[in-house]
Order: C-alpha cells, then sequence, then structure tokens
C-alpha cells in the first residue's frame, strides 16, 4: 500500500517536472527562470503526500506520515542532484573536446613545420650529395695527378742510379791510377830504403793483420747492405746489378791490396772512404725507394677508399652517367696500378686481380663475343625455318593443307634434346566460365536439328559445310566408335524428360512447323551443299 | 554507371527507335510458344565423367581453351598469345624460371618464355613481346613463333582423353579490308592441333558467339566478336550464318591510333583504355581519343555490316526483331553496349532489332561456342 502511493508520489513529481537545459531555455527566448526553492517543494511534497495518503490510505499515523515525507523528499533530493552531475559532467566533456581541438590544431602546426624542416633536410641533402660528387671527382683528379708525379720520381731514382754508376766506375778507374803511381814510388823508396825495409816490413806486417780484420768487417758490412739493397730493389732494380758488380769488384780490390800490404793502409782507407760513400749513397737510395714505397701504399689506400666511395655512389646513382665516368675513372686507376706494378713488384697483388675481375666481370655482360654467337645462332634458326618454310610452301596452292602438314612437321621434327620446356610442371591460369554449362544449348541445338534446320544457302561456304556436317552427323549413326566415355548420351537425353524442365524443353522440338514446301527446299539447298563438298574433297 | 549497362533494349524495334537502357533482366521479345530451353541450366551433374570435345579461342591477343568437367561446368584455361625470347647470358636460369613459375621453351640454343609471364619480362628487360599473330592471323613473318603457338595450345588443352577427341578451334572470316591468308592461317592450326592428337575442326568466330549466347533465340541473331587484332561479325538464322565476315580492325587498331594522336607509347594507350574508361563519360582528352575511335570502329563495322548484309542473296526472312551480342575484350569498356546501340540507330540497318546485349562473360564467350559445336559433334 506504501510502495503503491510513494509510485504515485514519483509519477506525481515525473509528471508535474519537466527537465529543460538552459541553452534551451535561452533559445526560446528566456532571460529569467523561476526557481522553486527546497522548502516550496518540501511544502508541494507533504501536499501531495498528504493528499494521495488521504485519498488512498485514509487516516495514517503522524509518524509513518513523515517517514514517507522524508523518504520523498531523499528522493527528490537525488533527482535533483543528478541533474546537476550531468550538467558538470556535460560542461567537463565540452571543455576536453575544446581542449583536444587546440591539441590537434597545435599537432597540424607541428606536422606542418616538420613537413617544411623534411623539405629542407631533403634539398639539402641532396646538395650534399652533388657536393661529394664533386669533391670525389677532384679527389680523382688529384689522385691521377699524384700517379703522374710519382712516376716523375721513378725518373728521378733512375737518374740517380745512373749517376751513382758513373761515380764508381770513375772512382774505380782514379783508384787505379792511383794506385799505379803509388806502385812505381813504393819501388824506388824500396830501392832507397833497403836498410830500412826489414824493420818496416815486420811493423807493416802487424799493421797489415789488424787492418785485414777491419777491412773484412767492412766488406762484410758491404755485403750484408748489398744483401739488404738486393731484397729492396727486386729483379727490377738494375742498380742492384751494377752495386753488387761494383761491390764485388771492390772485394776483388781489396782481397788485391791486401797482398801489397806496404800500401794497404792508405789503399784500405781509400777503398773504406769509397765504400762509405757508397753506403751513404744507397743509404739514399734505399730511403728514396722506402719513401716510393710508403708513397705507394697511400696510393692503395686511396684507391681502396675511393673503391668503397665508388660502390656506394654507385649504389646511390644507380647504373647513373655518374656510375660510367666513375668507371672509366676505374679503368685509368688500374692502368696506373698495372705501371706501377711493372715498376716496383711490391703493389699488393690480391687487391688488383679483385679489382680487375670486378670490373672484367661487368664487362663480360654486354660482351661482344656472347653476342656474336647469339646473332650467330639466331641466324642459323631463322635459316632453318626459312628454309622449311620455304620446302613447304613452295608446294602448289591445292596441296596447301599436306605442305603444311610438311611445314609443321618439319618445324616439330626436332627432338627432345632441341626444344624442351617446363610448361608440363607448371600451372596454367584457369577459371569456371561465368555462363553456366552448356547442356541446355545442347537440347536447344538438338531440337532444332531435328526440327527445321536452316534456311537456304547456297554460298559454297564452309561453316554451313562444317555445319551441315554436324546436323548430317546423326543420321550417319555417328558416335558409338569413339565417343563410348561421352556423357553426352545419357544426360541430354535424360534431361527433357525430367518434369520440371520438360516444359522448356518439351517445346523445343517444335519450330517443326515449317511447311512441307520449305522443308524440300531445304533438303535440297542441303544436298546440293553436300555434293558440293564431296566434289571439293575429291579434287584434293 | 552506363559502363555497367550490359543489354540495351530498343522500344520500337526499328533502326531508328530510340534506344533505352534496362538493366534488368531482358524483357523476352515474343519469341513463338515454341521458344528452347530459356536460360541454360545446368547439366546434371554425371558421375565425374567428363564429357568430350573441346574449344579453342585462338586470338591476337589471348589464346583460350574450355572443356567441361565432371559437373557440366565449363574450365576454361587462358593464356596471352605473345613470347619473348631472352638474351642468351640469362638462359642458365631455368630451375628459377619454372620455380617462378614462368613457361619457357628453349628451342635450339635461345630460350623463349611464354605467355603472361613474357610481358612481365619485357618491361624487365626493355623489350617488346613477340606475338604470332597479328590483326587476326598468323603473321607470315613471325614463324618462330608457330612453335610457340603449339606450346601455348598444348598448355590450354593438355592431352586428348580419347584419341582423336574434338577439338572445335575459331578462325576468323576473310576480312574485307585486308588481304589475308586464311587457308595459311587455317592450315597451322589445324596441323598444330592435329600434332597434339586432336580432331581438329574449324568454325567462325562471330558464329561461336551465336552459339553460346543466343539458344533462347533459337541461335538467331547477330553476333560480334570484338577483339583485339579484328571485330568478326556474323547474322544467324536458326544456327546457319547468312552473312559473316570482319573488319582488320580492333583494340589494337584504337591503341595505335590514341597513341599516335596523343604522342604517348602503344603501352600507354593500352593501358589507358583497358583503365577503367566510360565511352559515355570521358574525362580528359586521352579517353575523348579512346571513345573518338572507338565510335569510328564500331560504326565501319555497322555500316560494312549494312551493306554486306544488302548485298547478300537468298537472305532468309527474319520474321522477329533479332538480337545483338557483343563479346570479346574490346567489348569490355564501359559504355560500349551504349555507344554500339546509338550507332546501330545512326546506320538505318535492314533488320530489325531488338536489343543490344553484352555476353555474361565476354572473354571466354568464343571459346564457349566452340565448346558447345565440339560437344555436340561428339553426340
Ligand atoms: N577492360 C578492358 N577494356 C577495354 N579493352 C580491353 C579490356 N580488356 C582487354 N581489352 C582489349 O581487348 C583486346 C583483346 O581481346 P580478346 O578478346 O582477348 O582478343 P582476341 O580475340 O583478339 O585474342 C585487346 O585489344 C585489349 O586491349
Amino acid at each position: 500500500m506504501r510502495r503503491k502511493a510513494l509510485d504515485s508520489l514519483r509519477s506525481a513529481i515525473e509528471a508535474n517536472t519537466e527537465r529543460r537545459s538552459l541553452e534551451d531555455l535561452r533559445a526560446q527566448g528566456k532571460k529569467h527562470v523561476r526557481v522553486v526553492s527546497g522548502e516550496k517543494v518540501m511544502q508541494i511534497i507533504k501536499a501531495i503526500v498528504a493528499d494521495i495518503i488521504d485519498r488512498e490510505v485514509g487516516a495514517v499515523s503522524k509518524r509513518d506520515r513523515d517517514r514517507i515525507v522524508d523518504e520523498t523528499k531523499d528522493q527528490f533530493d537525488r533527482v535533483l542532484k543528478m541533474q546537476t552531475d550531468s550538467d558538470a559532467l556535460i560542461g567537463e566533456q565540452k571543455q576536453l573536446v575544446a581542449e583536444w581541438r587546440e591539441r590537434a590544431q597545435k599537432v597540424n602546426a607541428e606536422r606542418e613545420s616538420l613537413r617544411a624542416q623534411i623539405e629542407e633536410l631533403r634539398s639539402e641533402q641532396a646538395a650534399r650529395e652533388g657536393k661529394m660528387l664533386a669533391e670525389y671527382q677532384a679527389r680523382v683528379q688529384e689522385l691521377s695527378e699524384k700517379a703522374r708525379n710519382t712516376t716523375d720520381e721513378s725518373g728521378r731514382i733512375a737518374a740517380d742510379k745512373e749517376r751513382l754508376e758513373r761515380t764508381l766506375e770513375e772512382d774505380r778507374r782514379n783508384a787505379a791510377e792511383r794506385e799505379a803511381r803509388q806502385k812505381a814510388d813504393f819501388d824506388a823508396r824500396l830501392a832507397e830504403l833497403h836498410a830500412e825495409q826489414r824493420d818496416l816490413v815486420a811493423r807493416l806486417e802487424g799493421e797489415r793483420g789488424e787492418l785485414a780484420g777491419r777491412q773484412e768487417q767492412a766488406i762484410k758490412g758491404a755485403q750484408a747492405r748489398i744483401e739488404e739493397l738486393q731484397a729492396q730493389l727486386g729483379d727490377a732494380t738494375e742498380g742492384r746489378a751494377s752495386a753488387t758488380a761494383r761491390a764485388e769488384s771492390l772485394e776483388s780490390d781489396a782481397s788485391e791490396s791486401r797482398t801489397r800490404a806496404d800500401e794497404a793502409a792508405g789503399k784500405l782507407s781509400k777503398a773504406e772512404r769509397i765504400i762509405h760513400k757508397l753506403d751513404t749513397r744507397l743509404q739514399n737510395t734505399r730511403t728514396t725507394i722506402e719513401n716510393y714505397d710508403k708513397e705507394l701504399q697511400r696510393v692503395i689506400v686511396e684507391r681502396d677508399q675511393l673503391k668503397a666511395e665508388l660502390a656506394a655512389a654507385r649504389e646511390k646513382a644507380g647504373e647513373s652517367d655518374a656510375v660510367a665516368a666513375m668507371r672509366g675513372e676505374m679503368d685509368e686507376m688500374r692502368g696506373f696500378l698495372t705501371r706501377m706494378e711493372e715498376k716496383s713488384g711490391t703493389v699488393n697483388e690480391e687487391t688488383l686481380n679483385s679489382l680487375v675481375s670486378q670490373i672484367s666481370d661487368r664487362d663480360s655482360v654486354s660482351g661482344d663475343a656472347l653476342e656474336a654467337k647469339f646473332s650467330e645462332s639466331l641466324d642459323a634458326s631463322l635459316d632453318k625455318i626459312t628454309k622449311a618454310m620455304e620446302l613447304a610452301t613452295a608446294k602448289p596452292i591445292d596441296v596447301q593443307v599436306e605442305a603444311t602438314d610438311v611445314l609443321i612437321d618439319s618445324l616439330f621434327d626436332l627432338g627432345d634434346d632441341v626444344m624442351s620446356s617446363n610448361m608440363d610442371e607448371l600451372e596454367v591460369e584457369t577459371r569456371t566460365s561465368a555462363g553456366g554449362g552448356i547442356s541446355g544449348h545442347l537440347e536447344a541445338l538438338k531440337a532444332l536439328r531435328t526440327g527445321t534446320p536452316a534456311p537456304q544457302e547456297e554460298e559454297d561456304n564452309a561453316e554451313a559445310e562444317s555445319l551441315i556436317d554436324d546436323l548430317l552427323g546423326d543420321a550417319d549413326g555417328n558416335p558409338d566408335g569413339n565417343n563410348s566415355d561421352s556423357n553426352f548420351d545419357g544426360e541430354l537425353n535424360d534431361t527433357p524428360t525430367t518434369a520440371a524442365e520438360g516444359k522448356h524443353h518439351g517445346a523445343a522440338a517444335e519450330p517443326a512447323a515449317m511447311s512441307g514446301a520449305a522443308k524440300d527446299k531445304i533438303n535440297a539447298s542441303m544436298e546440293r551443299l553436300k555434293a558440293v563438298r564431296e566434289a571439293s574433297e575429291n579434287t584434293d | 554507371m552506363s559502363g555497367d549497362t550490359t543489354t540495351i533494349r530498343f522500344n520500337s524495334p526499328t533502326s531508328g527507335g530510340n534506344a533505352e537502357s534496362q538493366e534488368q533482366a531482358p524483357q523476352q521479345q515474343k519469341q513463338q510458344a515454341a521458344a528452347p530451353a530459356s536460360t541454360p541450366t545446368k547439366a546434371t551433374p554425371t558421375a565425374g565423367a567428363q564429357a568430350l570435345g573441346r574449344g579453342l579461342d585462338v586470338g591476337t591477343a589471348n589464346l583460350l581453351g574450355a572443356t567441361q568437367d565432371g559437373n557440366g561446368e565449363i574450365v576454361v584455361k587462358r593464356e596471352r598469345n605473345a613470347f619473348l625470347e631472352i638474351p642468351a647470358e640469362f638462359s642458365g636460369n631455368r630451375d628459377m624460371l619454372t620455380q617462378l613459375n614462368v613457361p619457357y621453351v628453349s628451342f635450339r640454343d635461345k630460350l623463349y618464355v611464354l605467355g603472361d609471364a613474357s610481358f612481365n619480362l619485357a618491361n624487365m628487360f626493355g623489350q617488346e613481346v613477340r606475338r604470332p599473330m597479328a590483326d587476326g592471323f598468323l603473321s607470315p613473318n613471325e614463324q618462330d613463333a608457330i612453335p610457340m603457338m603449339k606450346f601455348i595450345i598444348e598448355r590450354l588443352l593438355g592431352a586428348p582423353r580419347v584419341e582423336g577427341e574434338p577439338v572445335y578451334f575459331c578462325i576468323p572470316a576473310p576480312s574485307i579490308d585486308k588481304e589475308n591468308d586464311t587457308v595459311y592461317h587455317e592450315g597451322i592450326c589445324t596441323g598444330i592441333i592435329k600434332k597434339l592428337g586432336y580432331t581438329p575442326k574449324a568454325m567462325n568466330e562471330a558464329h561461336a558467339i551465336v552459339y553460346s549466347e543466343l539458344a533462347d533465340h533459337e541461335f538467331t541473331g547477330i553476333g560480334v566478336s570484338c577483339g583485339g587484332g579484328m571485330f568478326n561479325v556474323c547474322v544467324a538464322y536458326k544456327t546457319i550464318p547468312t552473312v559473316k565476315f570482319s573488319v582488320a580492325r580492333g583494340g589494337d587498331w584504337i591503341d595505335r591510333h590514341v597513341a599516335k594522336v596523343m604522342g604517348i607509347s602503344r603501352t600507354r594507350a593500352t593501358a589507358l583504355k583497358e583503365s577503367d574508361v566510360d565511352l559515355m563519360a570521358p574525362r580528359n582528352r586521352e579517353e575523348e581519343a579512346v571513345v573518338l575511335y572507338y565510335r569510328n570502329l564500331i560504326s565501319y563495322v555497322l555500316q560494312n555490316l549494312k551493306q554486306r548484309f544488302q548485298l547478300a542473296r537468298d537472305v532468309p526472312q527474319f520474321t522477329e526483331p533479332v538480337e545483338v551480342v557483343v563479346a570479346g575484350g574490346t567489348s569490355l569498356v564501359g559504355g560500349f553496349v551504349e555507344v554500339f546501340a546509338e550507332e546501330l540507330q545512326k546506320v538505318d540497318f535492314p533488320l530489325q532489332i531488338a536489343g543490344v546485349r553484352r555476353a555474361e562473360d565476354p572473354l571466354s564467350s568464343v571459346v564457349r561456342g566452340c565448346l558447345i559445336a565440339a560437344a555436340l559433334a561428339e553426340n
């Protein structure tokens, strides 16, 4: 009972109030609204409750009445609160939307500026790449200049060597002259100072032993140096040979002079000086060669760098003109390196070989030899086919079919080794035709065939002939022979008899409603066509 | 929108009437109560047995083979009629070609790639594919091509199921505007098919369309095959062809001329033509060029058809308005049926036309017709 009263209270409130947004009210042009205070609502509620209770239950205790009023008030408060809450929520969400919109605009602006930055970076990159290419080309230029300079230096070395040889030769001549002179002086002095001779000889003997040791040491040193030089100069250095020869001649000079003990001291010190001089010169030569080696090493390193840059550039630029130009420069490099190799024998063989093979690999792709071989075989095939054609088509036109057979035979009579294919291993594009099956067509055709055949056609027409062939095929008792596994017979005879299809197909035989005269005419023309065909077959 | 139309009905079935586009099922023109089977229904499935006989469409652009499977479905195989000679230095990579599903033929010391794959590779090598046929017929100056075609045809037909299984293949009618060696063409095709163990039989290309598309009209009407190399037309009365001819102009002709007038490559012209052009609503100058040549070609075909029809002797009395069916790759362009109908009305054709319609499956229409003829021969 009470519950019922409360329900009607709720509905009373709902029925008497309405929810409207402030915007709505404003839209209706309302600037002021009347606000009912809570107290007033309380009074209304009390009045309503009292009214309802009076009406529905009669007298109720005061306590019950108050309780019901309280409950009702609570409920009303809850409803009011819910409404304010939802208004606040809507406000919040609106603000959120505005914030998001603002943020989206900001992101958009950022994106635009990023895009501009990317554009800028991109053009910078392009400029950088261009600059790199220019720098690279300058580098190549510089390098090839250096290569030329190095070649000049080798020339200088050769000249040095020649000069050295000349000097050595002179020294040798002077030494021989001096030796002869001294020998004469010595002989004279020997005659004059005969008495002192023995003492002197004894003293010189002692000195000779000492000096011989020193000389031997000097010779060993010279030999070691010569060996060192030999190693450095390799087979290519001509200077080495002459140096060795010189050293050998010095050695024999020295051993000769050993027998001339009295003169040995001066001679040996002279020889020593000469060897020292030679040593210094050889030392210089060695330094020059070492420098030269270093330069060469540097060139190799640079070339490797260049190669790497070239590879990078080629990757970047694809097979562009720049790469073609670079390839030309590579060829130049290769030539240069080959020249170097001839001169020094110290070039890194491996690097050179890989470079050379890399370059020659590229060449072979478009190699003239391959192309020539290819076009040769092409010509040969064309020739054979042309001949086969000529052979086949040379026959008169009335044996054309035969000729075609000959042609076909000659084209395919090749054997598997000449002609092969992977086709039996592959799938071919296959689909089901959208038009559906063809049994209906065959039904209709069969119906036509048994009913009214075609109108007159007098043209000697292969097409009509073939059709007539089809039409007559039946009468000839056609099948059985070669279509024993065909499914047409059963299928096609069955279909029209099924109840559902019968009404379509049953009518198919209808076109027979043709006049007898027309039929005769058709039969006559068919006969004529048949005769024409037979005649033409006989003449074949 | 208009590009989707596949049927145009003529209100008053005369050559002067207004064309009206109807996308709904064609209203059946009054056929005598004796109208044969309505839309051909699927064959009753037979227990796995496959019907004998095969169809083969020997087209300038595409070669198609068709056969019936055990369920009476028509299975169509297709391959481009083209090949490419692979440069000798690549001929070592045969296993790779097989792995990539690229068919090749090695012939003496040369390697050829066949069919669709040749187009892709031609782009790669910057070469043009070679095509065994031009304007509907075998090109006498592409004799290398005959073995290639044999391989493609073998791929499409497979082995005969019984010795001498019939294959009906289509040939064009002699062209009215170009001398062609039909005997040579037919002879070579016959030879190739015979070589594969089949019994070959030639049939006219447009006639095949009559077989596959006009069963509902007692095989009476006009079939137009719109191919790459030529247009073929056949007017048939109850299966019998009464007028047939071809013109040596087709999709390739359009490409050639569009390329020339617009100063673009032929490949580009082909791509343009095949990419969603609507003849009734060209969007730019290039498409306008396509429309221009399409219209010109259709009008040319129809004027010649009118003349041939008028000159033909013993033309039967067509008592009912006849249906025109177009098929072939060149009819695929949007708005083709509308333009065809418009041009048809312009020529004042001596025969009453019921409507113009595009075959349901325009690319396989011819080969289906050939298959029907082959199945009939087997029956
Ligand atoms: N979607 C298309 N729109 C216009 N033309 C097309 C489309 N698809 C193919 N073609 C054209 O159809 C021709 C090939 O048609 P097809 O019937 O295969 O010829 P064919 O019978 O000569 O082999 C080509 O000229 C090709 O460009």
